[in-house]
């Protein structure tokens, strides 16, 4: 099933995000984010800094705790199309890219753009479509086209997969392959909320809808010019010494795994560039190694395969084993 | 008797200084004391004080028969000078003939302080001015501090009760004749009233009985620092979110063919459990494996009556298992925090203890179901002692834990090895514990609950095999296993033929060194491999791991550490729980997070106050205080001048003189010390235009938190480890997250980011008052006024609440 929505019409008022400073707009998409799906402050700033760190974003779990609100309000935020693809085993490729249909009446071909072509599209259970409507993504996800009958069609700037699988149930669903995991920028877990949080939100349902919950997050945020963020995360400054730390902490992860396993250069690029968008979330143009430590188990759980409970392991060894820098002439 | 020589006249016109008959008799103790390390043991003591004083007047009689120095020719001169070297080497040549005479081997020490009575002979030889008089008391005052760590004859006491009185009275005069001297009309006090002094003091010290290695008792009361990151880049570390994981446990862990009272009655975890996942399950009888078929609810209800061999889940363990289970399940949703510790860690947590053996299956001696009512002693404040009735509480600093029991399913409280108190809030009915084996409270009738904290006090030392005085923490004598329980393996040959190749005879002494050592060999015989089985059909697993395989899991070397000195007759038992060690610590609650992997099993073996020492057999795990502070160093220092015997018997006198020494020396004052001085190198670094405030200030903090035994470890950064958890953190003014912003921005930021000087020398002002090392050393809770008080990563001294 594949259902499209407009982004929510701004109202004329509320171009409040229009020019401000980037750190300042930053926090308050963080404040509103965080409003749209309560209690669970964590997740919404790891699913910002995916955003602004242009990543891709996984969200594994069970269904009902928030995973198609925090997509839509990531939509929101993004400022342009929302899609939402419900994955079956008999989804098509082209049900999701689209396809050329021809048109007796002006007796030429037309492109029916799927819901690939959205600002942000949220496939939902990703892992109940098969390998082949899976791959289908891909050239989507990594190059931000999509090639149809030869002809190559260009994705939106800010193209952004939300895609969400239950890791509870296996059968049948066909697993992400490791290439397809890649593509994406952190994957993340958000639990059930805790109990204030819950009665809050039945609270809350009771006044206003059961799926509009973040209407008490206050205005609408207008006027984000997500390129311009996404920039601005770009140049936060990353000391020579923290992406030495960054490179030797993967490094290790690699030695600890074998060799032949741990995260690619280009999970390491992404791993900077979520470092970079969480310290900018935290009101910093520079990364520490705090950040790079923080966003490690997002960035890196979903290029390592491993039980969870093993990840943690690896990490914290791999984390305990290199010395922090500190200080401007080192550790 | 001691021979008292007359006054030594010596001519004031030349400058020398007379020795009075007290300052005579205090030279000759000193150099007896000398004497008496030199002597074995065999050898009466008197031999010491008759030699002693005899080298101390034969030095007296040439000072005043020769001329001197410079006076005469050069024959004079000469001959002077023999016969000052020879008086100044008959304690070292003393020493050579004895130990030649009656063999045996003098140690570095021996030359050492005989050297140092050579010096003095030296002096009282030579004509020395009033200054190095005075030099050469000092120097016999070393010599008594010495002896009263090596003495072990009944007269070294009483001469050190001798040299106490007679120092103190001399002092006491010379004060008494300056004060003569400045004030008219003043009877100065007379060495003859000391006569009876003397007399009073030596029944006094008689009267009050030979302390009996009252040295080892007081070095086991010296401090030690208290941090575990020291070895340990483990220490501190971790993620985890600790309640929030307790919270959202949800899934059944609790399984197995066996029943029990805790089969089936829970999804929490028991240690039975824990010891099957990590180290696979027992072989099952036939007969049990039979019973092992899924039941309905309805026949459940049937079965309730607990079949023969119910009662033996968790309270024996075989050392014969399947090996570790890999873990291939999908990852779930079920809560790993078994446990939260806040306190100093690497720490034991003891849950299980056997003390019988089979050949296979360590099991209890006592019967399980017969579990004895423990002698509950209230102390106060819902307090209750947990160790031995009678035994006193440490009046030293002990340690301070409090453990929340997560989803651990156990009756048994975990508390740490060597816990003397501990306390439940609101939970001080005697009725409600009950004792399944010795130190193992546990409640009456149910199992923990959930969310219980239990603080906790204690000092959980032990012996790892690294401590190089490892009796120090602990009681002077050990227990003979005359209770022990008969293990049924009778006269093993093969344990004498092992013990004999590593040198540790069955008839060594019953000494703490003899425990370290058998304790270091094992740990230095067998290769840790977690993963090896011993075959089923092996009839004396122990046996096959030390001959034969040489290689297992940590209760092979714990059950061989306990065979085998249960075998030299000390009483051991093996035990088992959690070692703690930190790896995984919440950033959140900052309590460290006990999980499945820190299954432990070790030995402890029971001194002679009755307490059970944890000891440290497996090759790379650690214990906590075994001789890494600068006071076990200083003490084993001094130990270790001169070896000593565990029924050596020392003055009161000088136990009291070299505690105060070594106390004052370590233990107050060389913090304070060390935090002057860095405080004074930050504020020379603070006054330099050239360098950053922020950085000055950092290096002041983490050279504070190394002085409080708490370092940041390298892997942990600046935040982690010394931003409080708590408080007014969003406000960038606040002291600490000020100071640690503005020092991020410095460090990683920009080129520019230190112009801001003044700006940053007032936030490294008001970081630099925050920081103190009493808050580094975890003493206080810091805080402004009206806010919330901080609890900061490391502090390890919080008096549970």
């Amino acid at each position: 099933m594949t259902t499209f929505q407009p982004a929510a019409a701004p109202p004329a008022d509320h171009a409040v995000f229009v020019g401000s400073p980037p750190l300042e707009t930053i926090s308050r998409m963080r404040r509103w984010l965080r409003a749209a799906l309560r209690g669970k402050d964590e997740v919404c700033d790891l699913a910002l800094a995916c955003l602004l760190a242009g990543g891709h974003l996984l969200i594994e779990d069970a269904p009902g705790l928030g995973k198609t609100t925090l997509a839509k309000a990531l939509a929101v935020l993004a400022g342009g199309r929302f899609a939402r693809v419900q994955c079956t085993p008999d989804l098509l490729p082209s049900d999701v890219t689209g396809f050329t249909l021809y048109n007796q009446q002006s007796r030429q071909f037309e492109f029916h753009a799927g819901p690939v072509f959205a600002d942000v599209l949220l496939a939902d259970e990703i892992n109940r479509a098969t390998p082949r409507t899976q791959s289908a993504l891909l050239e989507a996800m990594a190059e931000r086209q999509v090639t149809i009958d030869g002809k190559p069609h260009p994705l939106p700037g800010h193209f952004f997969v939300v895609a969400t699988q239950n890791p509870l149930e296996h059968l049948g669903t066909y697993p992400l392959p490791e290439a397809q995991l890649d593509r994406f920028g952190i994957r993340l877990r958000i639990g059930y909320p805790a109990r204030g949080d819950e009665v809050e939100l039945l609270r809350m349902a009771r006044s206003v809808g059961p799926e509009d919950g973040h209407g008490e997050a206050g205005s609408l945020p207008t006027g984000i010019e997500l390129d311009r963020l996404q920039r601005f995360v770009a140049g936060v400054a990353v000391a020579e010494r923290v992406a030495a730390y960054l490179v030797d902490v993967g490094r290790e992860l690699r030695a600890r795994l074998g060799g032949d396993r741990g995260p690619s250069p280009r999970g390491l690029l992404v791993w900077q560039r979520v470092a970079q968008a969480w310290g900018a979330i935290e009101g910093r143009e520079h990364v520490t190694p705090d950040d790079v430590r923080h966003v490690a188990a997002p960035v890196l759980g979903v290029r390592i395969d491993l039980p969870k409970r093993e990840f943690d392991g690896l990490l914290d060894a791999a984390l305990a084993a290199i010395a922090v820098p500190v200080g401007r002439q080192g550790a | 008797m001691i021979p008292m020589p007359s006054v030594v006249e010596v001519d004031p016109r030349k400058g020398h200084a007379p020795l009075s008959p007290l300052e005579t008799f205090i030279f000759a103790i000193g150099i007896s004391f000398q004497q008496l390390t030199a002597l074995p043991e065999s050898l009466s003591g008197w031999w010491a004080i008759g030699t002693g004083s005899a080298a101390t007047l034969l030095a007296i009689l040439a000072a005043r028969w020769m001329p001197r120095w410079g006076a005469g020719g050069w024959r004079t001169r000469l001959g002077h000078g023999l016969v000052v070297a020879t008086i100044a080497l008959l304690p070292a040549l003393g020493t050579l003939l004895i130990v030649s005479l009656l063999g045996g081997a003098p140690g570095p020490e021996a030359f050492l302080l005989a050297s140092t009575a050579g010096a003095v002979l030296l002096l009282l030889t030579s004509h020395a001015a009033a200054g190095e008089y005075r030099f050469a008391l000092a120097a016999s005052s070393f010599l008594f501090v010495l002896s009263t760590i090596v003495v072990a004859h009944p007269a070294a006491a009483l001469l050190q009760t001798v040299y106490a009185g007679a120092a103190s009275c001399w002092l006491a005069i010379r004060r008494e004749s300056r004060s003569a001297a400045e004030t008219r009309g003043f009877t100065p006090l007379r060495a003859t009233l000391l006569i009876p002094v003397l007399a009073v003091a030596i029944v006094v010290a008689a009267g009050s009985g030979a302390i009996r290695d009252a040295a080892r008792a007081v070095a086991g009361f010296m401090p030690f620092s208290g941090g575990d990151s020291w070895n340990d880049p483990w220490a501190n570390d971790g993620i985890g979110d600790g309640e929030n994981l307790v919270a959202g446990q949800k899934d059944a862990s609790s399984s197995g063919p066996v029943d029990s009272e805790l089969f089936l009655t829970s999804d929490r975890p028991s240690l039975y459990d824990l010891w099957n996942d990590q180290y696979g399950d027992p072989p099952q009888s036939k007969e049990k494996q039979e019973r092992a078929v899924a039941l309905d609810a309805s026949e459940v209800r049937d079965s309730e009556g607990k079949t023969a061999d119910s009662d033996h889940a968790g309270r024996e363990f075989s050392t014969v298992r399947s090996g570790r289970r890999r873990t291939d399940k999908p990852a779930d949703l079920a809560a790993r925090t078994l446990l939260t510790v806040d306190g100093p860690t690497p720490i034991l947590l003891r849950l299980e203890a056997f003390d019988r053996y089979d050949g296979r299956t360590w099991s209890t001696s006592a019967d399980p179901r017969a579990d004895r009512r423990p002698t509950i002693e209230l102390l106060g404040g819902d307090w209750i002692r947990v160790g031995p009735a009678g035994a006193p509480l440490p009046a030293d600093d002990p340690e301070h834990h409090a453990v929340t029991v997560g989803t651990l399913e156990s009756p048994v409280l975990p508390l740490p090895t060597r816990t003397e108190r501990m306390r439940i809030p609101r939970v001080a009915d005697p009725a409600m514990f009950r004792l399944p084996a010795e130190e193992l409270p546990a409640l009456a009738r149910s199992t923990v609950p959930a969310g219980t904290t239990v603080s906790v006090v204690s000092r959980p030392e032990g012996i790892d095999g690294r401590d190089p005085e490892p009796g120090l923490p602990f009681a002077p004598a050990l227990l003979r296993h005359g209770e022990t329980p008969d293990d049924g393996g009778g006269e093993q040959a093969w344990l004498d033929a092992l013990l004999h190749a590593w040198g540790i005879g069955t008839a060594g002494k019953p000494d703490w060194r003899t425990v370290a050592a058998v304790v270091a060999r094992v740990r230095r015989h067998a290769e840790l491999d977690p993963s090896a089985v011993v075959s089923p059909g092996s009839p004396d697993t122990v046996e096959h791991f030390l001959t034969v395989s040489r290689r297992g899991p940590d209760y092979q070397f714990a059950g061989a550490t306990t065979l085998i000195l249960r075998h030299l007759g000390f009483r051991t038992r093996l035990a088992s729980g959690f070692d703690v060690s930190g790896a995984r610590r919440d950033p959140r609650s900052r309590r460290v997070i006990a999980a499945a992997e820190d299954v432990h099993v070790w030995a402890e073996i029971q001194d002679a106050s009755g307490r059970w020492i944890p000891l440290q057999a497996t090759p790379g795990r650690r214990l906590r205080g075994s001789g890494m502070s600068l006071a076990r160093w200083l003490a084993v220092l001094l130990l270790r001048i001169v070896p000593t015997t565990p029924h050596s018997a020392v003055g009161l006198a000088g136990v009291v003189a070299s505690a105060l020494m070594v106390g004052a020396l370590t233990r107050w004052r060389w913090r304070r010390w060390a935090d002057g001085a860095v405080t004074a190198l930050w504020r020379f670094e603070m006054g330099r235009a050239s360098g950053c405030p922020l950085e000055a200030t950092w290096r002041l903090v983490e050279r504070r938190a190394w002085i409080a035994g708490n370092p940041r470890p390298a892997h942990e950064t600046v935040r982690r480890w010394y931003l409080p958890a708590c408080g007014p953190l969003d406000g960038g003014e606040h002291a600490p997250a000020g100071f640690i912003r503005a020092f991020e921005a410095v460090s990683y930021g920009g080129p520019d980011a230190c112009r801001d000087r003044a700006g940053h020398r007032r936030i490294a002002l008001a970081a630099e008052r925050f920081w103190t090392l009493e808050v580094l050393l975890g003493r206080v809770t810091a805080g402004p006024a009206g806010k919330p008080s901080f609890s900061l990563p490391f502090l390890c001294r919080r008096t549970p609440t």
